[in-house]
């Protein structure tokens, strides 16, 4: 049994809704779970905010640490109408099992409107991420949060086939929609096109291990490569794709990729005084002029925002087939 | 690697980026080379300049782009540049330019100091579109905007054909030409312009600039009534008792009394953006999406309106001056006594106008259209108000139980409103009317982009969607001119008729008593 009553809640919210007597129009639950990580949890309470700024949405921040319960409720003046853009509840659930926190978090929900959870947990195998995940139609990953290794990205393979699987957006992966749109853009050009069929080696340095294998295996269920050796793709011709892949840096960022043909190299790098700048060169047969271009949308506020509105893509599960071959061929 | 034979005008198989699928980006991948006419001009400075260095701050741009401005003001390429950097400084939402970006920017603009009448000065833009392709590999795609003023653009165009930069000698990639307004100054002048265009460019390379159909709200209409299934059922004459379109000004004429005079509200204002908004309140469902399937639905609109016949002119419409008066606290001169504009001047600088929409959907629904300059309020909006209630049960007797509005919020504040009744709390009946707004500012906590950032890159996608098609053009003409030809043949002695900071003459409430207050 819990300390946690939520009558007492639902009804503290209420009460700031009559005081305000005016319009709440909310279109989202999001229900955020952090644990062991007071880093992404300051982040998260920062972004929440922010968020339902942006989005009128009733959030419950579940911290697995020792707080005070908190309600609270955000509202703008227009005209003469005070409109509700938020309400946030926080709660400690260090102490309750998956059956009851299911139970709370239902009840506090608003009914009929669309959930996501933003799962901050240690493991994805944990009941209580079963039992939210069971209550929401969206689930946002943090595959890369962690250690910054493979090891979350191996417990989200897991996931596949269960009830969670087309839920699940990861921020690992969402963060490279940059990444993706750059390095297509050297191949809209007809003449660099022409080398994709030739690509022999891939480069990756990002500060953790996910987004790396995510761009390797979106390159590979793009082009047609399948694994076929450690660290190694072959396309469809039997040609080999040597794979290269390092840590290095601040994590979660992607700081170079390249991309070798027999005749080119297709680089797309972060600029040591200008990281919010990624400098795109050709270089070899087809050489073409330096270019920068601005890093977008890549700060966590626009990550979970393409992660709750964005549908699930094909390419997300194409992609996450590849990273699986890849690693299976790692062991 | 897919390659598929191609539309390229060449037969050339061209071949398609398998890395594209499934990338949901704005980017406009086709390269392409922008000619701005008028680039040493006020739009350009303004507007035009901000609006190109925000699209590449936002990454809209495709990578192989280039600018080549083209104007009568001497520069020198380094010196353009310069000039482009200050405007951007000057003038852009997003702040001074962040240099490494702009430094990437600059080096693919240049300039040509011309002569409109001398065809060498075209041909050396020729030259220079060419070497554009072979240092930037800005491809054979090119968009001329004119942005000079109107009676210059007969010239351009032709001038274009003379030097083989039509659409015609330029199989390998395609042109386009953006047209600001007017088009025209009446109908004959616009049809007259539309001759020459016709000579150069097909419909489908125009692309005719209204700066208002770019504005959020604006857009926003048709996701309204055709991305929810609550509004249309009951936007018919079966609901609706009239529509109102205002587009008011506090400002007056600045420095553009010597173009206003010889305009007027209804050739400024009325032709062009109040009717495309009728258009897109008025129009049926498209079929699709697709750029000529919602122009052929909003020029049906127009199809049914009836233009006036000299003697309905004055019990259709409203003209008006303002006078000196006060504006936010401060006093402000007479049209009259405006710079550049004849002291005896005839010009309206307020228009309403009652139209009739001839079709079963809207027969005997009212449209008033306003516009005015020195208006009591900034404001643009739609306000559709519907039928009264049929039979009141609610509300003691002493309530007044008012007709639901739609407002579409066009500016300042964009977003939408609706009014409804409800009763106060309480042992007693009482009825009372609600508004429920929704902002766009706070609804969706993101700015909306000038209108100008959409509308340049929709014709660099070649997406016409909210550019105005000739025949759309021409009918807004032929609905206004027998409006224009009474007005200008009979003078105003009444004019100037409203004062600065006011609602706008009291005649425009004969037209339609129920004006919304300003």
């Amino acid at each position: 049994m819990t300390a946690i009553d939520v009558g007492r809640l639902l009804g503290e919210l209420a009460e700031q809704r009559r005081d305000r007597a005016g319009i709440s129009t909310t279109a989202l639950n999001l229900v955020a779970f952090v644990e062991g990580d007071e880093q992404l949890l300051h982040t998260m309470t920062e972004r929440l905010d922010m968020l339902a700024e942006r989005n009128v949405s009733r959030t419950l921040l579940l911290a697995c640490e020792e707080c005070e319960h908190l309600v609270r409720s955000h509202s703008t003046e227009i005209g003469d109408t005070l409109v509700t853009h938020s309400e946030q509840i926080r709660l400690a659930v260090k102490d309750v099992d998956a059956a009851e926190l299911r139970s709370i978090v239902h009840d506090l929900l608003v009914p009929n409107v669309r959930t996501v959870l933003l799962w901050g947990g240690v493991h994805v195998a944990d009941p209580r991420f079963s039992a939210l995940a069971e209550l929401a139609e969206t689930i946002v990953l943090f595959t890369s949060a962690k250690d910054g290794g493979t090891a979350s990205l191996r417990e989200l393979l897991r996931l596949q086939g269960t009830h969670a699987e087309h839920k699940i957006r990861d921020l690992a992966f969402l963060r490279l929609l940059p990444w993706q749109d750059m390095i297509a853009q050297f191949f809209d050009d007809p003449e660099l096109a022409a080398e994709l069929p030739h690509l022999a080696r891939v480069e990756v340095v990002t500060g953790s291990a996910p987004e790396a294998f995510y761009l390797a295996g979106w390159l590979a269920s793009r082009l047609s490569w399948d694994a076929c050796g450690k660290y190694e793709f072959c396309n469809v011709d039997g040609g080999t794709i040597k794979v290269g892949v390092r840590q290095d840096g601040l994590p979660r960022r992607v700081h170079s990729v390249y991309l070798h043909s027999a005749n080119s190299v297709f680089g797309a790098s972060t600029q040591k005084d200008a990281e919010d700048l990624i400098c795109l060169t050709v270089e070899g047969a087809k050489q073409r002029p330096r270019r920068c271009v601005p890093l977008h949308d890549v700060d966590m506020l626009s990550l979970v925002e393409r992660a709750i509105f964005m549908p699930r893509s094909d390419v997300y599960a194409q992609t996450l087939h590849m990273v699986e071959r890849l690693l299976e061929h790692e062991r | 690697m897919t390659t598929t034979p191609a539309a390229t005008g060449n037969g050339a198989a061209q071949a398609v980026n398998p890395l594209r699928a499934g990338i949901d980006s704005t980017r406009i991948t086709e390269p392409c080379t922008i000619v701005f006419f008028g680039a040493s001009g006020d739009l350009f400075k303004r507007m035009l300049m901000p609006a190109i260095y925000n699209l590449r701050l936002n990454d809209i741009l495709p990578a192989n782009f280039g600018l080549i401005g083209f104007a009568r003001s001497a520069y020198t390429d380094d010196e353009f540049r310069e000039y482009c950097k200050k405007c951007v400084n000057e003038f852009s939402r997003s702040g001074p330019v962040k240099d490494t970006l702009w430094n990437d920017l600059a080096q693919r603009i240049s300039y040509i100091t011309a002569d409109f009448d001398d065809t060498a000065h075209f041909e050396a833009l020729k030259k220079r579109l060419d070497e554009y392709e072979e240092h930037f590999g800005a491809g054979h795609n090119r968009l001329y905007y004119l942005a000079t003023p109107p009676s210059v653009f007969p010239k351009i165009i032709a001038q274009l054909k003379r030097a083989k930069l039509d659409p015609g000698q330029n199989p390998k990639g395609w042109s386009r030409i953006i047209v600001e307004k007017p088009f025209g100054t009446d109908l004959p002048s616009a049809q007259a312009l539309q001759a020459e265009v016709e000579k150069v460019f097909n419909e489908n390379q125009v692309y005719r600039i209204d700066h208002y159909l770019g504005k959020e709200t604006v857009q926003d209409i048709m996701a309204l009534r055709f991305a929810n299934t609550i509004f249309e059922p009951i936007w018919t004459r079966n609901y609706i008792q009239s529509v109102q379109i205002t587009a008011a000004e506090t400002l007056g004429v600045e420095e553009r009394g010597g173009y206003y005079d010889n305009a007027g509200a209804l050739r400024d204002m009325i032709q062009n953006h109040v009717m495309n908004l009728v258009a897109l309140v008025a129009m049926e469902p498209p079929a699709s999406a697709d750029a000529d399937a919602i122009r052929n639905e909003k020029y049906k609109v127009f199809s049914g309106i009836a233009a006036p016949a000299p003697e309905e002119v004055f019990q259709m419409s409203v003209r008006g001056q303002y006078d000196a008066g006060t504006i936010a606290g401060q006093p402000v001169p007479a049209y009259r006594s405006e710079p550049d504009v004849r002291p005896d001047s005839n010009t309206e600088t307020y228009a309403a106008l009652r139209l009739y929409i001839n079709n079963w959907r809207w027969a005997g629904v009212p449209f008033y259209l306003r516009s005015g300059k020195r208006l009591a309020r900034k404001v643009s909006e739609i306000a559709i108000t519907f039928n009264s209630i049929p039979h009141r049960l609610f509300g003691e007797k002493s309530d007044t139980i008012e007709q639901n509005v739609l407002v579409i919020k066009i500016q300042p504040d964009e977003g939408i409103s609706i009014r409804f009744n409800a009763k106060v709390p309480g042992q007693k009946n009482h009825i009372r009317s609600v508004t429920m707004d929704f902002n766009y500012g706070t609804g969706f906590g993101v700015q909306s982009a000038p209108a100008y950032e959409r509308l340049i890159a929709d014709a660099m996608r070649g997406d016409a969607t909210l550019f105005t098609r000739w025949d759309a053009v021409q009918r807004a003409w032929e609905i206004v001119m027998p409006i224009l030809e009474v007005w200008q043949s009979i003078k105003d002695r009444s004019f100037p008729n409203y004062p600065a900071g006011s609602d706008g003459p009291a005649a425009a409430a004969a037209l339609n008593p129920g004006w919304r207050p300003l």
